[in-house]
C-alpha cells in the first residue's frame, strides 16, 4: 500500500498518528494559503485563516466520507473560513470594470507578458490577482491553478454552476483589464 | 454574455499558472501541529455523571429489592395509616385573600408577552443580512 496517498494519511491520522496529518499539512499548505491570501488580501490574516482551516480539517476529519477529493473538501473549509474572516472584518471590496477589454487587447497582454522578466512577470500577475474581488480571486485560482472542475467548484463554494461560469468569465476579463496598463503605455503617451 | 474563445481561456490559464503559489511562513506546519496538540489537550472529555460501575450497582440494588419483595411479600403492611396527618403543620395559601383588578391582570399579561417577545426580536435584529 502506498504510504503517501491522501487516503492512507487520513486513515493514519484517524488512528491517532498526528505526524500523518503533518504530512497532509505540508502537502496542501501552499494550495490553501494561495486561495486564502487571494481572498483576504492580508498575509498575516491569511496565515491565521489557513491555520484555522487545517485545525478545522483535523477536527472534522472523521466526517470526511471520501465522496469528493480530499483537496476539494479542504478548499471548501478554506473558502468558508476566508469568507467568515471577510464578514467579520466587513472588508468587501467593490471592483469597477474600467473599460471593456477586447480579444486584441488580450493579445497585447500576452505579448507584453512574454517580453517581461520571469520574476517581474510573476510579481505583476500576482499583484493583479490580489486586486480581484475575493470570491472571483478564489474561483480563478481554483479553476486554473488547482484545476478544479466547475462541478467541484460548485461543491466548494456552494454556488450554482451557471453562477460560477459567469463569475469566471468576469474575473478573466477583470484580470486582463488589470494587466493591460502594464503593457500598453503607448496609448496614453501618443495622445500627449 | 459572449462566449470566451478557447484562446482567451488558454491565456488566462497560462497567466494563473505563471503566478504560481503564494507560500506561507516556513514554520507553518509546526505552528498548525502545535495548535492541534494544545487544542486536543485542553479539549473537554465527556465523563458521565454516573459511571458504568455505578449503574451496575444501582441496577443490582434494584434487582435485589424486587427479588426480596417477591420472595418475602409484605402484604398488609401499612405505613401511612400509622402517620398522624392532623399533627402535621398545616400549609395554607398566603394569597387566598388577594384580589386583583382586571386591569392589573391584563397589564401583567401584556408585560409578560412583551418580555417574552424581546429575545425573538433581538435575534431578528441581530440576524446578519444575506450577502
Amino acid at each position: 500500500m502506498q504510504t503517501d496517498t491522501d487516503q492512507y494519511l487520513i486513515q493514519q491520522t484517524l488512528q491517532g498518528d498526528t505526524s500523518a496529518f503533518a504530512k497532509l499539512v505540508d502537502k496542501y499548505q501552499s494550495y490553501v494559503f494561495t486561495i486564502v491570501v487571494r481572498m483576504v488580501k492580508v498575509r498575516e490574516e491569511a496565515e491565521e485563516v489557513s491555520q484555522d482551516t487545517f485545525i478545522k480539517a483535523y477536527e472534522s476529519l472523521g466526517s470526511f466520507r471520501g465522496e469528493s477529493k480530499f483537496s476539494s473538501w479542504l478548499y471548501s473549509i478554506a473558502y468558508r473560513k476566508a469568507l467568515d474572516n471577510l464578514r467579520k472584518n466587513k472588508k468587501h471590496k467593490s471592483f469597477q470594470l474600467l473599460e471593456e477589454i477586447t480579444e486584441s487587447d488580450v493579445g497585447v497582454v500576452e505579448n507584453g507578458l512574454q517580453q517581461m522578466e520571469t520574476a517581474e512577470r510573476k510579481e505583476k500577475i500576482q499583484e493583479c490577482i490580489m486586486q480581484l474581488p475575493e470570491v472571483e480571486a478564489a474561483l480563478i485560482t481554483l479553476y486554473y491553478f488547482e484545476e478544479q472542475s466547475i462541478k467541484e467548484l460548485a461543491v466548494v463554494t456552494k454556488l450554482s454552476e451557471e453562477n460560477i461560469k459567469v463569475k469566471l468569465y468576469r474575473s478573466r476579463k477583470k484580470l486582463f483589464n488589470l494587466l493591460q496598463p502594464y503593457f500598453v503605455p503607448e496609448k496614453s503617451s501618443t495622445n500627449g | 454574455m459572449d462566449k470566451p474563445t478557447k484562446e482567451f481561456d488558454a491565456i488566462a490559464d497560462k497567466i494563473i499558472e505563471e503566478a504560481g503559489f503564494v507560500n506561507p511562513s516556513i514554520d507553518f506546519t509546526s505552528k498548525v501541529m502545535e495548535k492541534i496538540v494544545v487544542r486536543s489537550a485542553s479539549k473537554f472529555v465527556y465523563t458521565p455523571l454516573i459511571s458504568k460501575s455505578g449503574w451496575v450497582f444501582i441496577v443490582g440494588i434494584f434487582a435485589i429489592s424486587i427479588g426480596l419483595l417477591y420472595l418475602y411479600p409484605m402484604g398488609g403492611a401499612s405505613y401511612f395509616s400509622d402517620m398522624k396527618i392532623s399533627e402535621l403543620p398545616q400549609i395554607t395559601n398566603p394569597f387566598a385573600n388577594l384580589k386583583l383588578s382586571k386591569t392589573l391582570v391584563m397589564g401583567i399579561g401584556t408585560l409578560t408577552l412583551f418580555l417574552v417577545q424581546i429575545p425573538f426580536l433581538k435575534k431578528l435584529i441581530e440576524k446578519p443580512t444575506a450577502s
